[in-house]
């Protein structure tokens, strides 16, 4: 029986698979077709992605998969179009209006911020709802003035990172068995890149209201181009020995300097842990802890938002949240080398992505 | 007992029965309830054991073989405490050699080894994992379940003490007899409530039906609408209330019939009394006046035979004088000789006429005293009827028309000729009443007799009907009486009636007057067949 059950469940899985890759296509194929006139008894369904992306191609996909999942088929229940803003803002402009002379839409979905912006400037004086999803910092960002609240504009959506707060509690669990004194340094070198310094000030703003936890940063300038980030790596090199005197973790910062090189070049030339990774493959590398909104869990909570406006419920008054599905990676080799025990719960929701 | 009312009565039987079935069902559920809360209990502790080693223990074992770290210490040791610390109080964690690894902080862990390792000793003897029971010894007095952790080495107790137990018993019991109590006041109120609704207040309505009965007032509707023996008995006295009244309405039917032919019967009996001494009064005369016209009718026929005598005497004197006188005898001489003897003649014609007149009344005294009887004849009656009538008829035919009905002729045993006495009589009296009431009259108007005869039972009835003057009241009494006559003198002797009521007496039958006065008259005469 429980062959059967799992079984039946895998069958399950690949046929959502399946449903949502021909939806991808039909709504592939869609952008590239001669242009079509909806009537207006189905819903019409705007998706504008920001620029080519595997993050940002992998939530589409989970958005489309929720959709139908939900009950919502191409030409039959829905009009879905999808546009792509390739990162240019004003390609993300031109094609909404286009779209929006074509046939007006019920609801535009922005997938990451660069689309969320966009599509907020266009329905500046439009009465049409808009969700939003992968975008870190919406108030940063100035689509939103707080999120957990409902904004009372027609704008709402699923913040694409999970609470500070949270995240610092459960590196906390980890790290502090390995320290014998509080509160513990955490170490962030970043850039001057908006994310990294929004980032930096949301710890900052949190570690101040508890006494288990400082941050200690060092600011790299931000530079442009293909190489910047092998310059900007350079840089934080020479500075990291001077910096790890004062650091019990290093912390990497969003945006440049978090990503995967960044982080190799911390593992192998300090001797300090890096107790957090801002992706799932740093733990694979050797960092302490992965902790994020899972991919599918954005997607399809946005998919959802979506629903509820199709079926009443205005846009403002549905609240920008928190993800309510997150990954957690742990590196056990680190936490064993660091005699640190992860706790059971912790563990248990790291699942397989436990190195 | 005998003056108890029968509510009481059906309480009294009930109480025990009521008051014994519902203790006897509480104490069963009692029993139940508290076997229930045994079974419960050991079932929940079950469960909470089975869920916290499964959701606890097996899942961090789980956990840590997965990802290779049952053989790190810190890891296992951690993960146990992690268990420990989500343990469900009380619990007592023993090792499989019985050595104390976790006990809730409130227990003493010295006598937590002495007591309840035991228990581990003992449970490791059995086959199964799972084991159940109490514990009562020292400050433990618990019951338990345990299951024995494998992995781990683990036997884990759970429990709880038996006074959280004994106290939901006890509230069971209290409850319990609390409810059987309601249950019997309810019971009770309800055999008094339903007693009085469906049996005493039936009883009552009956009683009082039978009440109304007795006083003699129907009870047609007795409100009793059940389809029971109650209903049924009301329905059988709302027939017998009927019943009774109708026999009583037919005895009061009867009682009026027999107190009317009783009067009938008096009232005849009183007519016969009359008549009776009517007959006696009758009879008395006939014997009185046979024996007076017995004694008037020798010196009657003395003084008759000696006028009759006398005037052939007279005659012979008187021829004897005028041959004396010879046949040259002046006519004035032999005129004045017969003026001398015309006073003689006359005076004896009177003395004769007197004679007659008596030798008829003694006839008819005779008559009347019934010695002029003869041998009876069976004849018909109407026969001589007609001839009488006849006779009658000469005499009245031009102030009277006869009318004649005659229904039966039946031939009688009888003495004829004094029935014929009695039509004439009759007759004659019913045409001088018409001619009496034609001279009084101012408007003339037909005399008019009518003669019928007719069966009626056993008799045969022959009946004088005439519009004459009638009789009044007073006269009607005594019409039968002998010399009573209302006839100027010398008209009439007051014997034709008398002698007519003792000719139908002596042929044992009877004779109604009935007559209203200037109306007229009705005789009819009863002569039994």
């Amino acid at each position: 029986m429980k062959f059967r059950v799992t079984t039946l469940s895998r069958c399950l899985r690949d046929t959502r698979w399946i449903i949502s890759a021909v939806w991808i296509v039909a709504a592939s194929l869609s952008l590239f077709g001669e242009e079509t006139v909806y009537a207006d008894t189905i819903p019409h369904i705007v998706l504008l992605e920001s620029f080519k992306s595997k993050g940002i191609q992998v939530r589409t996909k989970w958005f489309l998969t929720q959709l139908v999942e939900m009950g919502y088929h191409q030409d039959k229940t829905m009009h879905l179009t999808l546009l792509k803003a390739n990162g240019d803002p004003s390609r993300a402009t031109q094609l909404l209006q286009e779209t929006f002379e074509n046939q007006k839409p019920d609801v535009i979905a922005a997938n990451a911020t660069l689309a969320a912006k966009a599509a907020q400037d266009f329905l500046i004086d439009k009465e049409i709802p808009l969700v939003f999803f992968t975008v870190s910092d919406p108030v940063g960002a100035g689509l939103i003035s707080q999120i957990g609240v409902p904004s009372g504009t027609n704008i709402t959506g699923i913040v694409n990172t999970i609470d500070r707060k949270i995240k610092m509690d459960m590196v906390m669990r980890l790290v502090e068995q390995a320290v014998p004194h509080l509160p513990i340094r955490m170490g962030m070198i970043h850039s001057s890149y908006p994310s990294a310094l929004d980032d930096l000030q949301l710890l900052q703003d949190i570690s101040k209201k508890r006494k288990d936890i400082v941050f200690t940063s060092y600011e790299i300038g931000f530079r442009k181009g293909e190489d910047s980030i092998h310059d900007m790596n350079r840089e934080m090199l020479e500075v990291l020995k001077e910096l790890e005197k004062n650091v019990d973790f290093w912390w990497p910062p969003q945006g440049p300097l978090g990503g995967l090189e960044t982080v190799q070049l911390l593992l192998e030339h300090s001797e300090i842990p890096v107790a957090y990774g801002t992706r799932l493959a740093s733990v694979k590398q050797g960092a302490l802890m992965y902790i994020d909104p899972s991919v599918d869990g954005v997607g399809r909570e946005a998919a959802i938002a979506v629903d509820r406006i199709l079926k009443g419920t205005p846009a403002g008054k549905i609240p920008v949240s928190y993800p309510e599905n997150i990954k957690i990676g742990v590196n056990l080799k680190t936490a064993l080398k660091l005699n640190i025990v992860v706790p059971s719960d912790i563990l248990q929701l790291a699942g397989k992505n436990v190195y | 007992m005998r003056k108890i009312g029968l509510q009481s009565k059906i309480i009294l039987i009930s109480l025990p029965l009521i008051v014994g079935g519902i203790l006897g069902v509480g104490l069963w559920s009692f029993n139940q309830s508290r076997d229930s809360l045994y079974d419960y209990t050991y079932r929940h502790l079950h469960l909470t054991l089975e869920s916290y080693i499964h959701e606890h223990l097996v899942f961090r074992n789980n956990l840590l073989k997965r990802n290779g770290l049952d053989e790190i210490p810190s890891y296992v040791s951690s993960y146990q405490m992690e268990a420990l610390d989500l343990a469900p109080e009380p619990i007592f964690v023993f090792s499989e050699e019985g050595k104390l690894v976790f006990a809730s902080s409130s227990f003493d862990k010295s006598s937590l080894e002495s007591v309840w390792a035991k228990l581990v000793m003992e449970g490791s003897k059995s086959e199964s994992d799972f084991n159940q029971g109490v514990v009562n010894e020292g400050e433990y007095h618990h019951i338990y379940v345990s299951q024995t952790f494998q992995p781990w080495g683990w036997v884990v107790f759970y429990g709880i003490p038996d006074n959280e137990i004994n106290a939901s018993v006890k509230n069971i019991l209290e409850s319990t007899f609390t409810i059987a109590g309601l249950f019997a006041l309810g019971a009770i109120l309800m055999v008094i409530v339903l007693s009085r609704h469906f049996i005493i207040k039936p009883l009552v309505m009956l009683k009082t039906a039978a009440a109304q009965i007795a006083h003699q007032q129907s009870s047609h509707q007795i409100p009793i609408q059940s389809w029971d023996e109650l209903g049924a008995l009301a329905r059988s006295i709302e027939v017998m209330s009927v019943s009774i009244e109708t026999y009583r309405e037919d005895l009061e039917d009867q009682v009026l019939k027999r107190t009317k032919e009783l009067e009938e019967a008096m009232y005849r009996m009183k007519e016969t009394q009359a008549q009776l001494v009517q007959s006696e009064k009758m009879a008395g005369l006939g014997v009185l006046l046979a024996g007076v016209a017995h004694e008037i009718n020798n010196p009657t026929s003395y003084v008759n035979n000696g006028a009759n005598n006398l005037g052939a005497r007279i005659d012979k004197l008187e021829e004897f004088i005028y041959r004396l006188a010879g046949d040259e005898v002046p006519p004035a001489i032999r005129k004045a000789i017969h003026e001398k003897f015309s006073p003689l003649r006359t005076n004896l014609e009177a003395i004769q006429e007197g004679t007659e007149r008596i030798k008829t009344i003694v006839n008819d005294l005779r008559t009347f005293s019934r010695l002029e009887e003869s041998e009876q004849q069976i004849v018909s009656i109407v026969e001589g009827l007609q001839a009488t009538l006849t006779l009658v008829r000469a005499n009245f035919k031009h102030q009277v028309e006869f009318l004649t009905d005659y229904r039966a002729d039946p031939l009688l045993r009888c003495w004829p000729a004094q029935l014929n006495q009695v039509f004439m009589n009759l007759g004659v009296n019913a045409c001088q009443a018409i001619k009496s009431r034609q001279k009084k009259s101012m408007d003339p108007f037909q005399g008019q007799l009518k003669v019928s005869t007719f069966l009626q039972g056993n008799y045969f009835l022959i009946r004088f009907e005439d519009n004459g003057c009638g009789i009044p009241e007073e006269i009607r009494q005594h019409i039968f009486e002998p010399f009573y006559t209302t006839k100027p003198a010398g008209e009439g002797t007051g014997l034709g009636l008398s002698i007519t009521f003792n000719i139908i007496e002596q042929h044992r039958g009877s004779i109604n007057v009935e007559s209203q006065v200037d109306q007229g008259t009705i005789f009819t005469i009863y002569l039994p067949i």
